[in-house]
């Protein structure tokens, strides 16, 4: 069981972390790089297919600069087997075609029985990279899989998300691309073994001009790039008065949920008229 | 009437001393082997340093071992204890006499004659009689009374024991007495001979004569029967109490390292206690210790909210384990055996606040916090397997460096706008505040820095805050067992201190106290760390800081566990609210070294609980004496209380302040 997981080393923008609050622009004294979590997903449902398996390789591979390395060694530490680093020399405002031609022309001179991606990344939210490697290996693709069964002979059975909690159910042959949500698991937390024998591990290190990418033409080109237009947004502090758990509820929620107008009951014709009544009372609907 | 020592007759044509011959070498062989056993079981353990400072070990051995400093803490128990204690230690010259006296046939030890026999006698004497009169004692609290704390565990031990020492000094009187009648006088002023006496006088020379035989021999065979007694029972503690006491602890605050013979956390194999033999040579000295006597749970807040845990049960669990598997030829079978999960369960090591109470009622000073975080340790470093809620603080400290998850760019907003100088830019600063996360991200600890910062600029002290550089201290990591996150965030903020040339650090937090001062020199961060209560008193001395303004309230204080028990801070705190003109202190029942803990120590801030909460528990006790106040000085006791004072729905009529705002609002 050879898998490959693509991964990639993300700008974690949360609240108000690595933003300037006046002009909303992001900034790169504030910011933290993570490993992109839907990716982490992806590794770790490599790790438990190997090991439901009894035996395979798990190859991570990156795209990036060479701080990308970081996340290379922890998914080293979570238990892959080797990672490669495709060092990105341009890495401003990149196309996904591009990622995409790139990693499918490392990928396509090695063995595999899986592709794994996440379904998209938290930074820019494209989605598209694990998508076009599947189109130019000419491979199966199922996206926002949320369970992944190939224990059934040849071919894997797949569960993929839905809107409003429903599944699909896919078959598809192996070799297969999936990208996957993070409903799928829930990734370990390395252990320090693991840590200490990622440290000692060697990366194998690829020049992208040594790579035989697949030609594609750029499809993306930047037109401005630029801090957002600001709406004034008013963001109130919990009150220190509150408890923990409310203050906290605060936060999440933008304001304690102070629901107007309570609730109806009755049937379906009561229901209606009241709801009706109350758009009229609030001005909502003219009377 | 004359008198014959009884190893110079003959029993059953048998002279007496090949009697005592025969019982002094089947006893001691006996005891030698079972020793030679607890011997190997101790040797399996891991290094741990224990033979520096040897004059202050020497010191607090006279202290706590021979004078039992602590025992008094429950009085009468403690009472009884030093009695038998120091009659052990007073007895033993006469137990040796004896057994020589039977091994010599009759011959007396030549010191024992004289001035100085009549007045050892004249000790011994009384002593026998307080010993057998603090038995009777403890066997009335043990069987009567019946202590909370005696039980969960084997009473018949205690009671054979008890029964024992009784017999031991019954027989002794019986014996000396009969000597006293039948040699007419004897040497010094025999108390306890005396009360025997007018019995045995009544009977005859012959009963006499049988009855002082027969003691003695019964008295020869008991000695040396509960000699054997001590390594199988909890009476071990006889032997090991003293060295016990003797390599306790000296590093007040801080954890041992993952491995004490390695250094760096990225060179350990196997980290933390998952196999008896994980267990440090001390550690398994402490399970030996145990006297059962229960002080520590009748102590530790979890046992008080029905938790799983009681460090009684643990240390007596791991205790008979490590007997049951000891052999005295084969290799030792409890070496690679599992406990943990097995003789320990996992709801025990979490439960733990490790707030120290247990720590500081021991009386043979048996370390606990060390065992459940090496406990800790295993499952967090090596089995990946821990509440999860903690899972998300490692992934929240790993990436922003502090446990809220909120981000080094936001580490100064509290301070927005103050003008607080940033070391970064400057250098010319008296003091560096550690801010700690509590007091950079949670909006009621904010208030306590601000206050802080107010009293410092009061006092004319330039302040500096490492704003953004500031990392977690570590010591939720470290605490949860995750040995390898301390050291990472220890280590850079170590560089980023050091970096700066920063030499005095003071702290509102004291956890972050407890972890910069007695935790961070072993990982070269070597500061002057001062927290902010020893700062604002030592202001207040100097005359930097007058109080003014009157509290006029009914204040109590809570002391938080990092800085009372753990670092002996307490009155301070409590004198500093004194010199507030209208104070009137009072006190829980739990306080100074017996305060009850928070609840958020030990990582708990951030686990989900089940059952009583221990910070409702707490309040509880602080209300109890209707306080108008509750004053702290540490930012998560300060959340906790609030929330419990809410619960109990006083919020508003008794408010939680940190001691550092109700200075602020009197200069």
């Amino acid at each position: 069981m050879n898998i490959i997981v693509c991964v990639k080393q993300v700008a974690r923008i949360y609240v108000q972390n690595g933003y300037d609050p006046v002009t909303g622009a992001v900034v790169g004294d504030g910011l933290v790089y993570i490993l992109n979590p839907y990716d982490e997903n992806a590794v770790e449902e490599a790790l438990r297919q190997k090991e439901r398996a009894g035996r395979g390789r798990i190859t991570v591979i990156t795209f990036g600069d060479s701080r990308a390395e970081e996340v290379l060694r922890r998914c080293l530490a979570m238990g892959a087997d080797e990672a490669v680093h495709v060092l990105d020399q341009d890495p401003g405002g990149r196309d996904p075609w591009r990622t995409a031609a790139v990693l499918a022309g490392v990928i396509k001179t090695r063995e595999y029985d899986l592709l794994l991606f996440g379904k998209k990344a938290i930074d820019d939210e494209m989605g598209q990279v694990g998508t076009f490697v599947a189109e130019l290996l000419n491979l199966p693709l199922v996206t926002s899989v949320t369970a992944v069964d190939l224990t059934g002979g040849t071919g894997a059975r797949v569960q993929r998300a839905l809107d409003r909690g429903n599944r699909e159910e896919v078959a598809c042959s192996l070799p297969a691309v999936l990208t996957v949500d993070r409903m799928l698991n829930h990734p370990r937390y390395p252990t320090l073994p693991a840590r200490q024998a990622a440290r000692a591990k060697t990366i194998e290190r690829v020049d992208p001009r040594a790579v035989d990418v697949f030609p594609v033409p750029p499809k993306m080109a930047i037109v401005r790039l630029g801090p957002p237009t600001l709406r004034p947004k008013k963001i109130l502090a919990p009150d220190s008065n509150m408890s923990e758990a409310d203050r906290m509820k605060f936060i999440m929620t933008g304001g304690l949920g102070d629901k107007k107008g309570g609730s109806v009951g009755g049937d379906p014709e009561q229901v209606a008229s009241s709801i009706i009544e109350f758009l009229k009372e609030k001005r909502v609907i003219p009377n | 009437m004359h008198w014959n020592h009884p190893a110079a007759e003959t029993i059953l044509g048998i002279p007496g001393h090949f009697l005592a011959w025969a019982i002094v070498i089947t006893g001691l062989l006996v005891f030698g082997l079972t020793i030679y056993k607890r011997w190997k079981l101790m040797r399996l353990g891991r290094p741990d340093p224990r033979f520096s400072d040897l004059a202050r070990r020497l010191a607090d051995l006279i202290k706590d071992g021979f004078l039992q400093r602590r025992q008094p803490r429950y009085l009468w128990a403690g009472i009884s204890h030093i009695i038998i204690f120091w009659g052990f230690v007073v007895l033993a010259l006469h137990s040796f006499d004896l057994v020589t006296g039977g091994l010599g046939a009759g011959r007396e030890l030549s010191f024992m004659t004289g001035m100085f026999g009549a007045a050892y006698n004249s000790l011994k004497d009384i002593f026998e009689f307080l010993v057998l009169a603090a038995c009777l004692a403890a066997l009335y609290h043990r069987a009567v009374i019946r202590p909370e704390r005696y039980r969960d565990s084997r009473q018949f031990e205690a009671y054979l024991v008890l029964g024992l020492i009784i017999f031991l000094m019954l027989t002794d009187m019986v014996y000396e007495s009969s000597r006293l009648v039948l040699a007419g006088s004897g040497s010094g002023f025999l108390l306890s001979a005396r009360l025997i006496k007018p019995v045995l006088s009544g009977a005859g020379p012959e009963f006499t004569r049988t009855a002082g035989l027969l003691s003695y021999w019964l008295h020869f065979l008991c000695f040396f029967f509960f000699l054997n007694l001590l390594p199988l029972s909890k009476h071990f503690h006889i032997i090991t109490a003293l060295p016990n006491v003797f390599f306790k602890n000296l590093n007040q605050g801080a954890l041992k390292p993952a491995r004490w013979e390695v250094r760096d956390i990225e060179e350990v194999e196997d980290a933390g206690t998952a196999v008896y033999r994980d267990f440090t040579w001390k550690h398994i000295l402490d399970f030996f210790s145990c006297a059962e006597c229960g002080r520590c749970a009748d102590n530790c807040p979890a046992n008080a909210a029905g938790q799983p845990l009681s460090p009684k049960r643990l240390t007596i669990n791991l205790r008979d384990f490590g007997y049951s598997h000891s052999s005295l030829f084969s290799r030792n079978g409890a070496r690679n055996l599992p406990v943990l999960g097995e003789v320990v369960r996992d709801e025990e090591i979490w439960a733990c606040t490790t707030c120290g109470a247990c720590e500081r009622e021991c009386p043979v000073f048996i370390e606990y916090i060390d065992k459940i975080v090496d406990f800790r340790r295993r499952r967090v470093l090596m089995d990946s397997r821990f509440p999860p809620e903690v899972e998300q603080i490692y992934r929240h400290l790993e990436t922003y460096g502090d446990a809220w998850g909120t981000g080094p760019a936001l580490r100064e907003d509290w301070a927005r706008g103050l003008g607080i100088k940033n070391i970064q830019t400057e250098s010319d600063i008296d003091v560096l505040y550690w801010v700690g996360c509590a007091g950079a991200f949670d909006s009621r600890s904010q208030q306590v820095a601000l206050s802080f910062v107010k009293i410092m600029r009061k006092a004319g002290v330039r302040v500096g805050i490492l704003g953004p550089l500031e990392n977690c201290c570590g010591d939720y990591a470290r605490r949860t067992g995750n040995e390898y996150l301390f050291q990472f965030l220890a280590k850079k903020n170590i560089e980023i201190l050091r970096r700066y040339n920063i030499r005095r650090i003071v702290t509102t937090c004291p956890h972050g106290y407890n972890c910069l001062k007695n935790e961070y020199p072993r990982l070269g961060g070597d500061f002057e760390v001062r927290h902010a209560m020893e700062l604002i008193f030592e202001l207040i001395n100097n005359g930097k800081l007058t109080l003014t303004g009157e509290l006029n309230k009914t204040v109590i204080y809570h002391d938080p566990c990092y800085l009372g028990r753990h670092n002996g801070i307490y009155d301070i705190p409590r004198k500093i609210l004194s010199l507030i003109p209208g104070t009137v202190l009072i006190e829980a029942d739990r306080h100074g070294e017996r305060s009850f803990c928070c609840g958020a120590g030990g990582g708990h801030f951030w686990m989900e609980s089940s059952g009583p909460r221990l910070n409702d528990l707490r309040t509880d006790q602080l209300l109890a004496g209707s306080p108008e106040m509750i004053a702290t000085a540490c930012p998560y006791c300060l959340i906790m209380l609030e929330d419990g004072v809410e619960s109990r729905e006083k919020k508003g009529q008794v408010p939680v302040r940190d001691i550092i705002e109700v200075v602020a609002d009197m200069i």
